[in-house]
């Protein structure tokens, strides 16, 4: 079985700007592949690469096993796109905007209602569907840009920043949706710089940075890579000594400090060390006050591997 | 001044199209340079006709005939004689004949045989065709009457010559103006840029201002109503002085002295008037904008309007008595009275354009009237 | 299939109200303003009508009386007599009733008021009379040959007229530029979007002209016969000839508003409005549109610049129509006028035709 898409030594300039530096990408059947980034790390150009919207120097790409080029229209039968700015038409309806695109891939007529009628279910906007753009809201805009992209059910979809201004609510919608219609079998690129989305619904992860791709793996993967350790702050009153020599003997145990009512133990690796620590405490006689549990997170991951923060950039 | 200044700022984006206007305002009153002539003398002259003459006889005949129709008409070089060059020359009204004078037109006047001799090419059923044919005809019937008398060819057309010069006694009653001064012009079409550099400026500020959010802000804010108002007011008085200085400054680049006397004044006075009716139409089209894209379509059709139908693009006498009826509703109709009346003015009373100003000023009276009812209008709804 | 492309794109175009605005609205209302502000010009300043006179008789003159009955019974009467007392004479002068009054004296005096045509056409009567008292000879040779037939209408007003359909066919530029705005990947997402659809580009590029070239022309047709059955303008006898004129016009306009969209600079949607409305006024003044005798100047010193204005083969192809007899100019003008639109068509579609941009 061919990599549904496969990316080898791609190179992309822009005048003097190097996007894209030797990338390599392949993405598996079925998977939610996740590009987290800073802004202007190349995430957008390997999407535009890829579909071949864009010119590029050097490598290849190949989707389904075959070379894309501008003219490959059996492949991009199979593609669907949802572009980071809305790209509809602010003079047709919700539901002829979704028509016209569907349209563009699906030519029997009554199918083409059917999957028309389904996508507006789908994303929820059967009460707008005379409405035209201009009368949305921002999350109802982002939701008919992805029904435009992804009515004619495509195999592979390419998310690029579908939530940018859309509200929490409508985020999380977006969000199930994107897990839905990977249930149903379709493979998703995704990419974002909001890394909690990313954590939240990728199974794979590509980490980039100033066009190159810095680490790659599920988010454990990427998490485990790094030396962080987690930070347990817990607000303990008169804490008897004992306890805390025996939260010291418990496993992954690395340093604990006990200053001012605050306790901070940190560990490194394992999972549930704030059970155990807690388990320890439920000897205590005083009072716990307040409970902070930090794991690293992708911005670690980030942060350890270029030495800057991912949300400077944002 | 916080109102205020944001309408200074928004005025200052669009002064690269009030200086668009201005410059098309230069470019259609140096059009007009050419056209202005001095004033009118008080004798009656005749109009003379544009006439090219093709002498292909050659003969004395012909040469007497073509002198006599050089004499009494302006000459008018043709570029070649095809038909198609003869019929766009007399399209485009270059030229009100061409005459002709075929091979042979001699010998046909010497054997007095003369009818159809001459060819010509004129407009079907126009006075200058008629005109032109009776010029050439009465000519030759005199001569060939002398001819006839037994006079020699020669003599006979001079004869005729002499006879063409009696005129009769014609008197001009009234000078009734049908050229106008450079002046004149500069403040007519004042009338129609007066309409676009306001409205393109101002509408598009008033938009801003009225758009929802930005009233209401400015409403919760602790901004009281009646400030907001004046400074608004105060801001499309401003735009106006602005507009109404850069005019002045130019009317004295291009008119200089012409326009310091009681004329001149008189005409600004009746400009300033209309400017005053032109602001209150645009705090009217303020309120009832609504997008950008409408400005410059509503400011085209108000400005073209009022200027064919007001007598502004076209002279007054011209346009037909439905359109004068219709004219009469129009404030540049009066504006434009009021400019021919401040042009013409000698000596007497001038009371006659404080006449027309006033008009000017009932008609802002009435839009800034229309504009406040719908003000009213829109805040009940709102509620 | 290509249905489809054409459905969405007919109602797009339809819902986009400045573009119908600026090419229907604009030119009726422009057209109507310039009627009824001298449409009828000519036939008041021009036309041989009957002038209206008063004649004062201060003494019996039958000469005189004999020479006015002559020019003023007919169908080619010259004048037509009004009865008025000296007092009412005066005054209807003044206020243009009649144009001039004549005074039967011991000679023929006549009173005017101001010197265009009609007082001309007085004056001369007046020299006329004169003369042939002077001269003792009644008799009138008829010298002069026409070698004009009328044809078609000799009203120069039309011309202004062509001038505005000229401009509508051009305006059509806005069309050009507003679908090539949806149509490139490089200039909007909407663009991008339709760029990665499995359909060959040309196939939509071609829908969206062949749509949009349908679209304008009845606008320009709707144009077009308000002036010929509202305003009631004579375009000649030769009807059915305009419209490919018209077709072709608008065909450059789009293509040149596709054009101006390719161009590298002005980048911002903004900038290349204005340049296309830049674009299509000037070529519409050098037509002669509210600037009369440009065209003219330009025939004189660069006749080329006339050759490739397509307003201007508009207008000259629709005057040619209505004032030459033989068709050989028209001809001339929609060969000129295919070459340019052929012209831009092609630049426009290899500009068009490209896929995949160094830059997005």
């Amino acid at each position: 079985m061919s990599h549904v898409i496969e990316i080898n030594n791609l190179v992309k300039r822009y005048n003097d700007l190097l996007a894209l530096d030797h990338f390599n990408l392949t993405v598996e059947e079925g998977e939610i592949l996740g590009l987290l980034g800073p802004n202007g790390s190349g995430k957008t150009t390997t999407i535009n690469c890829i579909l071949s919207l864009l010119t590029y120097d050097k490598g290849s790409i190949k989707v389904f096993g075959q070379e894309m080029k501008p003219n490959s229209y059996d492949l991009k039968k199979d593609i669907g796109v949802v572009m980071q700015d809305v790209a509809v038409f602010d003079e047709l309806t919700v539901y002829e905007n979704i028509d016209y695109f569907c349209g563009l891939y699906i030519k029997d007529k009554s199918l083409r209602k059917q999957y028309v009628e389904e996508t507006i279910d789908f994303v929820e906007l059967s009460d707008f569907r005379k409405f035209k753009p201009k009368k949305l809201s921002g999350g109802l805009l982002r939701r008919l840009n992805i029904a435009c992209g992804i009515a004619h059910k495509p195999k592979l979809i390419f998310f690029d920043e579908p939530t940018v201004a859309v509200d929490p609510q409508s985020r999380n919608k977006i969000l199930d949706g994107i897990k839905d219609l990977n249930k149903k079998g379709a493979t998703i690129i995704y990419t974002s710089h909001y890394m909690e989305e990313i954590e939240q619904l990728c199974s794979r992860i590509i980490i980039m940075d100033k066009g190159k791709s810095i680490a790659a793996g599920t988010k454990e993967e990427l998490k485990a890579m790094i030396h962080k350790t987690e930070k347990i702050q817990i607000e303990v009153f008169d804490l008897e000594t004992n306890l805390l020599e025996e939260i010291k003997s418990l496993k992954y145990f690395e340093n604990a400090t006990y200053k001012n009512n605050v306790l901070n133990v940190s560990f490194k690796g394992g999972r549930n060390n704030l059970a155990h620590v807690m388990n320890v405490l439920s000897d205590h006689s005083g009072h716990l006050g307040r409970i902070y549990s930090e794991h690293p997170t992708l911005n670690d991951v980030f942060l350890e591997i270029t030495g800057t923060e991912l949300r400077d950039y944002a | 001044m916080q109102v205020y200044n944001l309408f200074l700022k928004i005025f200052k984006s669009k002064i690269g199209q009030i200086v668009m206007y201005i410059v098309i305002f230069l470019g259609i009153t140096m059009l007009f340079l050419s056209k202005t002539s001095n004033s009118p003398s008080n004798d009656y002259k005749a109009q003379k006709l544009v006439v090219s003459i093709n002498d292909k006889d050659n003969s004395l005949e012909s040469k007497l005939l073509r002198n006599y129709i050089s004499r009494n008409t302006k000459k008018y070089e043709i570029s070649a004689l095809d038909k198609e060059t003869i019929q766009d020359d007399l399209f485009f009204r270059n030229v009100d004949a061409v005459i002709i004078i075929p091979k042979g037109f001699s010998k046909s006047f010497n054997s007095n045989n003369i009818t159809s001799s001459i060819n010509t090419y004129t407009l079907p059923n126009t006075m200058t065709a008629n005109l032109t044919k009776n010029l050439v005809n009465k000519y030759l019937s005199t001569a060939l009457s002398y001819h006839k008398q037994g006079y020699s060819s020669s003599e006979s057309l001079i004869k005729a010559e002499k006879n063409a010069k009696i005129h009769g006694n014609i008197k001009l009653v009234s000078k009734k103006t049908t050229t106008f001064t450079m002046r004149y012009y500069f403040f007519s079409y004042l009338g129609y840029i007066l309409i676009c550099t306001c409205f393109v400026s101002g509408i598009p500020i008033l938009k801003v201002l009225n758009s929802k959010k930005i009233d209401a802000r400015i409403q919760c804010s602790s901004y009281r109503f009646s400030k907001k108002n004046f400074e608004i007011f105060l801001g499309i008085a401003t735009l106006g002085l602005i507009v109404f200085i850069i005019f002045t400054i130019l009317s004295f680049i291009i008119l200089k002295k012409d326009v310091l006397t009681i004329n001149g004044a008189l005409l600004f006075l009746n400009a300033f008037g209309y400017i005053i009716m032109v602001l209150s139409l645009v705090y009217l089209f303020g309120q009832l904008v609504k997008k950008d894209v409408y400005v410059s379509g509503i400011t085209n059709i108000v400005a073209l309007c009022f200027s064919f139908l007001g007598g502004i693009f076209i002279p007054l006498n011209y346009l037909s008595d439905t359109v004068l009826k219709i004219a009469h509703f129009l404030p540049s109709y009066w504006y434009i009275r009021g400019c021919e009346f401040a042009e013409n003015y000698n000596s007497g009373s001038f009371i006659e354009t404080f006449h027309y100003i006033s008009i000017e000023l009932i008609y802002a009276l009435v839009f800034y009237l229309i504009a406040v009812t719908i003000i009213k209008m829109k805040a009940k709804n709102s509620i | 299939m290509f249905l489809h492309y054409i459905k969405y794109c007919f109602i797009t175009s339809l819902r986009k109200k400045e573009i119908i605005f600026w090419t229907l609205l604009f030119p009726i209302a422009l057209s109507t303003f310039m009627y009824a502000g001298f449409g009828k010009i000519n036939e008041t300043t021009e036309l041989a009508k009957p002038i209206p006179v008063a004649v004062i008789h201060n003494q019996k003159d039958e000469f005189f009386d004999k020479a006015i009955e002559s020019i003023s019974k007919g169908d080619k009467k010259i004048i037509t007599v009004k009865n008025f007392s000296i007092n009412n004479a005066t005054k209807a002068l003044n206020s243009g009733k009649i144009i001039g009054i004549f005074y039967v004296d011991d000679t023929i005096s006549l009173s005017v008021k101001g010197n265009n045509l009609k007082e001309t056409v007085l004056s001369t009567f007046l020299d006329e009379y004169l003369q042939r008292r002077d001269s003792m000879n009644f008799s009138t040779v008829y010298a002069c040959k026409e070698q004009l037939k009328s044809h078609g209408s000799q009203d120069n007003i039309i011309s202004n007229f062509y001038a505005i359909l000229a401009m509508t066919c051009l305006f059509s530029v806005f069309t050009g530029l507003n679908q090539i705005y949806t149509l490139q990947g490089n200039l909007s997402a909407l663009g991008a979007r339709r760029s990665l659809a499995p359909v060959p580009k040309s196939i939509i590029i071609f829908s969206e002209f062949i749509t949009a070239l349908f679209l304008q022309f009845i606008i320009t047709s709707i144009g077009f016969f308000y002036m010929k059955n509202i305003l009631k303008l004579n375009f000649g006898e030769r009807i059915l000839e305009i419209f490919p004129v018209l077709i072709l016009g608008n065909a450059c306009g789009i293509a040149l508003g596709i054009l101006v969209g390719c161009l590298k600079f002005p980048r911002t949607e903004g900038g290349k409005a204005g340049l296309a409305t830049g674009i299509s006024m000037i070529l519409s003044v050098a037509d002669d549109l509210c600037a009369p005798s440009i065209r003219i100047m330009i025939e004189r010193n660069y006749p080329i610049l006339n050759r490739i204005n397509p307003a201007t083969l508009i207008s000259d192809a629709l005057y040619s129509l209505n004032v030459y007899e033989t068709k050989t100019r028209y001809y001339t003008n929609l060969t000129y006028l295919s070459i340019i639109a052929i012209i831009l068509c092609v630049i426009s579609y290899i500009l068009t035709r490209r896929n995949r941009y160094a830059s997005l």
